[in-house]
């Protein structure tokens, strides 16, 4: 079982991207919708429905394959070999505070993020590892990241243009672990083979940065947001797409878990 | 042994009647007529002189003996009900293994480890309270429905089996109830007896007997007969992993029980595969070829020193099969390089273990999984979760982030303040 999305090739982590980042770039409102949901919620004596704004939280996935395999420089490939070149699907929630308010620029706060994947293989025949064998071989990767958020919604709010910049950058923790079927994997301590056996699971620590693109979603229904806003407390449906850099090795001292892709999803700012 | 309590259950036993046979009722006034009179005058002072010939005053003597009536029947014991009563806790199941499922229902195997007529411990404890105590009878009938308080019932029409009978000489004395005589029902007990596959419900009844005469009853509905194991899973498929079998299998299409609770795994080094007919009785996986080992036979109840695994899960469709120590619930070493003969049996709720399925083969072999390429490539990572100890990377990394980011949240903090008290300045500016 090979739930991997094997076969990507990096052409495509590009066009996928670019193709996303455009089609929600033609899903934007026309500006008099823009102009009508801003006055909905900003119009002298209709002010009041709206509720204040205090942070926003997202829903997110993206392809993601870790860089495991940079560790050796090109003479192993270790990852490659178990689960190959393809990705698989990362699930994300984030959680930001909106400490700050800039005006005439955006919002800017701290924000957590924790994200989860997992790569199900089967372990390759040692008389023959052409061959797979039917014992799997799986890992977990659960990154969680601090993350400093800087939203730009000016073109929203002033100049009625449905979109808003953003970018992020903090620092990643990631728990990982193999399993083999019977539980955590194991093997001998190199250093000291009589010794306990070193398990496969670890802490990697680095760093994150990423930038995107929000698509403003309130001009499509704006009397639908605003019953929203005053029913939920949601004052901003997005939609975005961003692409992220992580480099994740605790410095070169532990097992690579960043990667270089993007990543789309749902943000609702209340 | 294991001492069974009651627990947080809602017990149905209940006190169901208590027969008001009035044996020691008041004294009658005809037994107090037969006390010796009094001689006549007896009350007088002693120097009081007695006139024999005075005449009998029958008004004083009546009311003499009225008293006297009244005395008696105020010291004697008032009418007594007989009464037999089960609490949960003086009703227990003893096993030589506890069971924590359906503590108080049969299974074959404590159908098997009967201790009157098994190879085991398995009883069931009985202490009830009796009232009173006495040359009666303490009796315990089996049903399945019928109302074995009712004497034709219970004596004619054997739809009751007596699984106890002794004298009720004292309270609160323990009782043993086999198990075997229970699942029986009421047909002589045989070596077979164990092994037949039934579910039904049961009702004890105690009951406190003066010859046929029901003094006293109650029941006890909370023990169930469950022999009946679910039917083994097929199109087994058996593969040699690290020291290990990994196994796959499809659920019964016929699913006969509905208390399925998961599946054990059974195996025998030697294993040796032989050609036959597939679908054929100890066939594995539809292939054409079979597969023997060792004292494993399909279709036969499994030997339980050939466990090599299991799992609590009846939606399982693989499981893992390894030596003990490694995974649970395993008796049979395993090692890379024997060939093994694999069966799987299902289990139910109360442990029944079914019937063996076919047997397949597997052989355990090195294999090359992630973690161990990883390290022979020269990997760094691995250990455990607790790497952030004091002084390594993760644990400085860590550090440093949760520094930076709460002096963060602190200037932000600020920041906002800042920002509102300004705002509220400029308003009133």
């Amino acid at each position: 079982m090979n739930t991997a999305l094997g076969g990507a090739v990096p052409a495509a982590r590009f066009a996928l991207p670019l193709g996303a980042l455009l089609g929600l770039v033609a899903m934007a409102p026309p500006a008099w919708a823009v102009d009508e949901a801003l006055r909905d919620g900003r119009s002298e004596g209709r002010a009041a429905y709206r509720t204040k704004q205090h942070g926003a939280m997202e829903i997110r996935f993206g392809p993601y394959r870790p860089d495991v395999d940079e560790e050796f420089g090109g003479t192993a490939t270790p990852w490659a070999d178990i689960y190959g070149t393809g990705d698989t699907v990362m699930f994300g929630l984030e959680g930001d505070w909106q400490a700050i308010r800039i005006p005439h620029f955006g919002t800017f706060g701290p924000g957590l993020q924790v994200s989860f994947a997992t790569f199900s293989q089967y372990a390759l025949l040692e008389a023959d590892p052409s061959q797979r064998s039917q014992q799997p071989t799986n890992t977990w990767f659960l990154p969680v990241s601090l993350l400093a958020v800087l939203r730009i919604d000016v073109f929203a709010r002033e100049f009625k243009v449905p979109l808003a910049p953003y970018v992020k950058f903090g620092g990643t923790m990631t728990l990982w672990e193999n399993t083999d079927g019977m539980g955590v994997a194991s093997v001998p301590d190199p250093a000291n083979p009589t010794g306990p056996a070193v398990g496969a699971q670890g802490i990697s620590t680095g760093l994150t940065g990423a930038a995107g693109l929000m698509i403003w979603l309130n001009p499509i229904a704006p009397q639908a947001a605003l019953d929203m806003d005053n029913s939920t407390g949601v004052n901003n449906a997005y939609l975005f797409g961003e692409w992220m850099l992580s480099r994740v090795s605790s410095f070169d001292e532990g097992l690579e878990t960043g990667d270089s892709t993007w990543q789309v999803g749902v943000t609702l700012e209340f | 042994m294991s001492d069974w309590h009651g627990g947080p259950r809602t017990w149905a036993l209940e006190q169901t009647k208590r027969h008001s046979v009035q044996r020691a009722a008041s004294p009658s006034l005809s037994s107090q007529r037969s006390l010796p009179s009094l001689p006549v005058g007896t009350a007088c002072a002693p120097n009081q002189r007695v006139h024999s010939q005075a005449p009998v005053q029958p008004k004083p003597l009546a009311m003499v003996l009225l008293g006297l009536a009244l005395v008696v029947g105020l010291w004697a014991s008032p009418a007594e009900a007989q009464s037999i009563k089960v609490e949960p806790s003086q009703y227990r199941f003893k096993r030589d293994v506890e069971r924590p499922n359906y503590p108080f229902w049969i299974s074959r195997e404590d159908c098997l480890r009967d201790k009157k007529h098994g190879d085991g411990e398995t009883f069931i404890e009985v202490q009830p309270n009796l009232s009173p105590v006495g040359n009666y009878a303490l009796q315990v009938w089996v049903a399945r429905g019928a109302d074995c308080t009712d004497n034709e019932i219970r004596l004619t029409q054997g739809s009751c089996w007596n699984v106890l009978d002794e004298i009720a000489l004292v309270n609160n004395k323990i009782y043993e109830i086999s198990t075997q005589e229970i699942v029986a029902g009421g047909e002589p007990i045989t070596d077979d007896t164990c092994d037949a596959q039934v579910e039904w419900s049961t009702t004890l009844y105690f009951l406190l007997l003066d010859g046929d005469t029901v003094l006293a009853s109650t029941k006890w509905s909370e023990t169930q007969v469950d022999t009946k194991a679910p039917p083994p899973p097929v199109n087994i498929t058996a593969s040699g992993g690290d020291n290990a079998i990994f196994l796959a299998w499809d659920a019964p299409l016929d699913q006969q029980v509905i208390d399925a609770q998961g599946f054990a795994y059974y195996c025998a080094g030697g294993g040796m595969e032989v050609m036959g007919q597939a679908g054929a009785s100890g066939l594995g996986g539809g292939t054409g070829v079979s597969c023997t080992a060792g004292n494993l036979t399909p279709d036969d109840y499994p030997d339980e020193s050939t466990r090599c695994g299991s799992t609590g899960s009846p939606s399982s469709r693989s499981g893992v099969v390894a030596s003990p120590g490694v995974v649970a619930d395993s008796v049979v070493p395993i090692a890379n390089g024997n060939t093994y003969g694999v069966g799987i049996a299902a289990l139910d709720r109360v442990g029944n273990v079914g019937l063996l399925s076919p047997l397949t083969c597997a052989t355990p072999q090195p294999v090359i999984s992630f973690f161990e390429h990883y390290k022979d490539s020269g990997g760094r990572a691995g250990g455990s979760f607790c790497g952030l100890v004091p002084g390594s990377a993760p644990s400085r990394h860590a550090g440093l982030w949760g520094v930076g980011f709460g002096l963060g949240l602190l200037a932000a903090y600020r920041l906002r303040l800042a920002r509102r008290a300004a705002q509220k300045s400029g308003a009133r500016g």
